[in-house]
């Protein structure tokens, strides 16, 4: 119980500190500036209390009072229900409006009346008064209030476009470096695959047995599909994300297309690290053949994996949906690829499938990177590297032409990252229209 | 720059309130509309005070079971002063906060009028930070974003707003995040107000600002005054 009550009182001393503060510092921000500081609370402390200058008091969607807070005691001792001494005042007036409280006397319509009331008795001189008394007699012409409704003219960006995009870049650069989530994990993840890929696979090219054929297949197939897939452990991290810059895009600070070219950019040394630690290792393990190929193939893969994710982030309320939503696509991506089904065994109208997946340029680019030009093995089956591409019926595939794919396939996912962020932009722009003062 | 602002959602009643669009100018002389907005500053004079003139915040729902969120109100936010917008839990509190700053979450409709003054900044409840930054380099990170030069007047001020908040003894402590210890809630809660009034918006809005452990300080000292 004593240590119960060490902790509560250290605890209370902290937060203590950061609510006064908190609380000085925006009492200071506002006096005598002409800024104005709007909060939300739901029951301050006697002492934040204290520090308040104007209270609008809600309850059930209703104005119980508004004004400033020396009068809130006046009107609710009018009412009958004066603060006792020595209670939090606060704790007081929310209890008394709150009619789901057990010991309350009056019911929310009964207050929004007795301020009301209270109101009308107050003096001409009054602010609120005088406010409240012209919007029910004031009158404007309709087509004078039409004509007035311009577009709007909220700031959308306050430094300049490029040094936002330079400053963001920077950002998500060390954010990279720095949060270990983004990618050391994956630098983990990858280096300890490709190792057992070695491992399992150690000097694959020297041998020229049918099996040897088989496992080239299949760890081609393993390196596009699950090396993509891991990249959904980057989802969470960008979920993270979306909610600072919501909070940015909100206050104005840039245009959220600024936020996705410099995600854009600060992700590629990520992606490029990756493929040249999975190269690298499984490469001078395996000897599997043209590194130069391999690595181009399995960035620009990454690349496209890397927009997904960033893609699913905008679009997904939470990560975990944002996970099984990617782990979805990619198994439908993986069943569509080639691999295990080939181009001519589809159904006929579902053909165009094979062509959206980008594992399917990438798994058929790293076949014909394994297995184009005059390779032999000891086998019935495929005698040839070209026998292996007449199976899969990938012999007449252009590697550059792959690449080229699957590098206009990370721009396309970018833009469509783009263009949801947009929308999602004008959405909340459209209920911000400006009408100008005269 | 005098900047009033219409509130109205997308989906919107469509015989009585039809939908605003920013780009396409609104003829409200077509539409029959029980009650036209009003600007209050301009008929009062009342340049220094902002307002929302609330006409309705309704949940968009075929029930008729308390769809109401906000009923008509008009309420005042005079300058230089700390508004405290308060109410027991479920009394839409941060309603009127998104009303104002145009964020009203989707199947929402909505109509009034605000008028504020100058640029807005918002501090949302939950510290949306990055962990490796320091609180030094956070608030120079931002201070570049805003555009502001790097000069030592620029440099002093960002100090300034950290001694302000009781910060200077962290300035070098980073955010902090999963995998490293850094700030507290507390602290964390003053580098976000920090960030926000380094480009010193005219209307600062902040959702519970001393929320989370506070709440636990609140009902300690009630406990105490009782």
């Amino acid at each position: 119980m004593c240590h119960s009550l060490l902790l509560l009182l250290i605890l209370t001393g902290l937060d203590a500190e950061s609510a006064y503060q908190v609380m000085k510092f925006l009492a200071k921000y506002a006096e005598g500036s002409g800024r104005r500081v709007i909060i939300t609370i739901h029951q301050p402390s006697s002492f934040v209390w204290r520090m308040l200058h104007n209270i609008v008091l809600l309850s059930k969607g209703k104005l119980m009072y508004q004004g400033p807070r020396s009068k809130i005691e006046p009107f609710f001792a009018k009412n009958g229900f004066p603060c006792p001494k020595k209670f939090n005042p606060a704790d007081h007036y929310v209890s008394l409006v709150n009619d789901e409280f057990v010991l309350h006397e009056k019911s929310v319509d009964e207050w929004a009346e007795a301020f009301e009331e209270w109101q009308e008795d107050q003096t001409q001189n009054d602010d609120l008064q005088s406010a409240i008394v012209v919007s029910s007699s004031f009158q404007q012409s309709p087509s004078e209030a039409g004509t007035r409704i311009l577009t709007t003219v909220l700031p959308s960006s306050r430094g300049r476009v490029h040094v936002v995009l330079f400053e963001l870049t920077r950002r998500y650069l060390w954010n990279l470096i720095c949060n270990p989530g983004i990618l050391g994990t994956r630098v983990v993840m990858y280096s300890m695959l490709s190792l057992m890929i070695g491992i399992l696979f150690f000097d694959l090219e020297d041998s020229t047995s049918h099996a040897s054929v088989m496992s080239r297949i299949a760890l081609l197939f393993y390196s596009v599909a699950f090396f993509v897939f891991m990249s959904v452990a980057a989802l969470p991290f960008a979920v993270i994300e979306r909610g600072i810059v919501e909070k940015e895009v909100r206050n104005g600070y840039y245009h959220p297309a600024c936020f996705q070219f410099a995600q854009a950019i600060a992700s590629v040394p990520g992606t490029f690290l990756l493929a040249i630690l999975t190269t690298s290792i499984t490469l001078a393990m395996t000897d599997l053949r043209n590194f130069r190929a391999y690595f181009i193939n399995m960035f620009l893969a990454l690349n496209c994996a890397e927009a997904l994710a960033q893609l699913a982030s905008h679009m997904v309320p939470h990560f975990i949906i944002g996970i099984a939503l990617i782990a979805g696509v990619y198994g439908m991506f993986m069943l569509l690829q080639g691999f295990m089904l080939v181009p001519s065994e589809f159904p006929s109208w579902l053909k165009w499938l094979h062509y959206v997946p980008f594992h399917t340029y990438s798994w058929r680019s790293f076949m014909v990177n394994e297995f184009g030009g005059d390779v032999h093995f000891d086998s019935a089956q495929f005698p040839t590297g070209e026998a292996v591409l007449d199976q899969y019926e990938i012999s007449n595939v252009n590697q550059t032409t792959d690449m080229l794919i699957l590098l206009g396939y990370g721009l396309f996912i970018h833009f469509l990252s783009f263009a949801v962020l947009h929308l999602k932009f004008i959405r909340h722009k459209r209920n911000q229209v400006t009408i100008e003062g005269p | 720059m005098l900047q009033t602002v219409v509130v109205q959602t997308e989906k919107d009643r469509p015989a009585l309130y039809p939908t605003m669009n920013s780009s396409t100018p609104v003829n409200l002389g077509d539409i029959e509309t029980p009650e036209q907005p009003i600007n209050l500053a301009e008929s009062t004079g009342m340049k220094g005070n902002a307002f929302a003139q609330v006409d309705y915040v309704e949940v968009q729902t075929k029930k008729e079971e308390n769809p109401v969120l906000l009923h008509p109100m008009t309420v005042l936010f005079p300058e230089s002063k700390v508004t405290a917008i308060m109410g027991p839990s479920g009394s839409g509190k941060s309603t009127p906060l998104n009303f104002v700053t145009g964020t009203l979450e989707s199947g929402l409709t909505a109509k009034g009028m605000v008028k504020l003054s100058g640029r807005m900044g918002f501090v949302p409840q939950d510290d949306r930070l990055h962990g490796f930054y320091t609180c030094r380099s956070y608030v120079e990170h931002y201070s570049r974003l805003t555009g502001a030069k790097d000069n030592f007047a620029n440099a002093k001020h960002s100090m300034d707003l950290l001694v302000g908040l009781g910060m200077d003894s962290h300035s070098d402590t980073i955010v902090g995040d999963m995998f490293r210890k850094g700030l507290s809630g507390g602290q964390k809660r003053r580098l976000s107000i920090a960030l926000e009034a380094l480009s010193s918006p005219e209307t600062l809005f902040l959702d519970e600002p001393t929320s989370g452990k506070i709440l636990f300080l609140s009902r300690s000292r009630n406990l105490f005054m009782i």
